[in-house]
């Protein structure tokens, strides 16, 4: 798959999210499977950073519509929520920044601490955040050495030689800490 | 300032509450939480029921200034809500404290910023897609269609508000009894309610709600209220980052099942108190073989 297909197919799935509010979760399902993609064969596809969050943030502007569904008429949501399986309810949490490349640099002998957790339904904006950050983080490093350093980096969530694929990765935050508890090694 | 632990048995009874390695870990684990936080607090109690009691100061030897049974009064209340015996720890606090779970160990002490305060938590965390933990609209369900209907204002209004938190409780307390009387008991109430008392019996989740109850809804109330929490931590990030200089350990959820840490704190507890620590392995060890950890039913206690 080329740069340019991923990305259409993308544009097709955020376009076509409300109006195919029930296949929204295989939708989802099937971006995932996109990122996966992506992520495994950066390469085949530079510079997307961009592009991809352009068409994500779509896809959010999308899902936000379910939201105002949600907030505003309870029985549409219902019928939207039902027929999603909860999707608009992901809508309904904010973006949250998720600090995956903080934890990993101050850790990356540990095991990747997402590993255990069972996959559920990943949220788009969470996806979105993440890439965020380190688009972020690109834009702001001023060192040249640095900045190349971090553009080699692969862009997926840290986990060594083995990249978890998005589609099993289950996003915690909460009891992401619980694998190794807060604190421990004062014990 | 004052340290309190609570320890409702029933759910611990059950498996309900509790996810240790094993039953002596969980007892190790008491005797290190207590015995740090003795060295920074000017007074300590125990909140339990008889059996509680039992375990924690008759075999174990654990020393409070005050001990109270008022844990028996739960002795008919539903045991997958555990979060009732913290909560109704917190409702009988007569003066400024410091709730500490049995599982956060204070190697320093918590700075003045939280002991002066009005309110003090562990961290605000954020609430996130589709938490089990969390899943307020769930509850809200289950209340209005197979409960008593009545959800209180600071729950409705804060499900509204644009960016909603849960306030983690490894420690919780602080000086403003009364607000922290009227969450509580208020929390209480919800749960306890005779038409609640199966509301929520079809939810396959219903014991991962205990954390909406107690951190959600105090975010909720602090919020409605206009009380601010004082937090250890800014965040769960910060926590992790951070807890080593605070000299502060939770061991949280899952971490309970770490062998490797379980055998240091064992390592830990019979270094700095072996008399106590004696004590625990008599109450699991067949003193035949030494080698067979019993469990407590075995043992003979907590039946």
């Amino acid at each position: 798959m080329t740069r340019e297909e991923l990305l259409t197919e993308l544009a097709e799935l955020a376009g076509s999210a409300t109006q195919r509010a029930g296949p929204l979760r295989s939708g989802l399902e099937e971006l995932h499977g996109l990122l996966d993609d992506y992520w495994f064969d950066r390469k085949s596809f530079p510079a997307t950073n961009t592009a991809l969050l352009s068409v994500l943030s779509d896809l959010t502007r999308k899902m936000d519509h379910l939201r105002e569904g949600w907030d505003y008429n309870q029985a549409t949501a219902q019928g939207v929520y039902e027929k999603t399986g909860g999707m608009a309810r992901i809508s309904d949490s904010l973006p949250q920044v998720f600090n995956v490349a903080k934890l990993h640099k101050m850790g990356k002998d540990r095991e990747p601490w997402w590993h255990k957790e069972a996959i559920t339904l990943p949220s788009v904006h969470e996806m979105i955040s993440y890439l965020d950050m380190r688009w972020k983080e690109l834009e702001q490093e001023t060192d040249p050495t640095r900045l190349r350093a971090l553009q080699e980096l692969p862009p997926s969530f840290p986990s060594g030689n083995n990249p978890t694929p998005f589609s099993e990765i289950g996003f915690r935050t909460r009891y992401g800490y619980a694998d190794t508890g807060i604190g421990t090694a004062l014990i | 300032m004052h340290a309190v632990w609570s320890f409702w048995t029933a759910p611990y009874r059950a498996r309900k509450g509790f996810g240790w390695k094993h039953e002596r870990f969980h007892c190790l684990s008491w005797l290190l939480s207590v015995g740090l936080a003795q060295r920074h607090f000017d007074s300590l109690s125990l909140h339990t029921d008889d059996a509680g009691a039992g375990l924690l100061v008759d075999q174990l030897g654990l020393g409070f200034d005050k001990l109270s049974l008022s844990l028996n009064s739960l002795d008919s209340a539903d045991p997958d809500w555990w979060i009732q015996g913290k909560l109704l720890t917190y409702a009988e606090q007569e003066k400024p404290f410091v709730h500490i779970d049995c599982d956060v160990y204070l190697f320093k002490p918590l700075p003045e910023r939280l002991t002066s305060a009005a309110v003090l938590a562990q961290n605000p965390e954020t609430i996130e897609p589709l938490s089990p933990w969390y899943d307020a609209e769930a509850c809200e369900t289950a209340i209005r269609n197979c409960g008593d209907g009545h959800i209180p204002p600071e729950w409705t209004k804060y499900r509204a508000a644009p960016e909603q938190l849960a306030a983690c409780c490894g420690i919780f307390g602080g000086h403003s009894l009364d607000f922290i009387r009227d969450y509580s008991s208020s929390v209480l109430r919800i749960l306890q309610a005779p038409g609640n008392r199966h509301a929520f019996d079809h939810l396959n989740t219903k014991r991962q709600l205990n954390p909406l109850f107690e951190q959600y809804l105090l975010a909720a109330w602090a919020e409605y209220h206009g009380v601010r929490i004082e937090y250890l931590f800014s965040s769960f990030d910060n926590a992790f980052l951070e807890a080593e200089d605070a000299g502060f350990t939770h061991l949280m959820a899952e971490a309970k099942l770490d062998g490797g840490l379980a055998a240091r704190i064992e390592k830990r507890v019979a270094r700095e108190w072996p008399e106590a620590y004696e004590r625990c392995q008599a109450l699991f060890f067949n003193r035949v073989d030494g080698t067979v950890p019993l469990t407590l039913h075995e043992r003979g206690s907590l039946v």
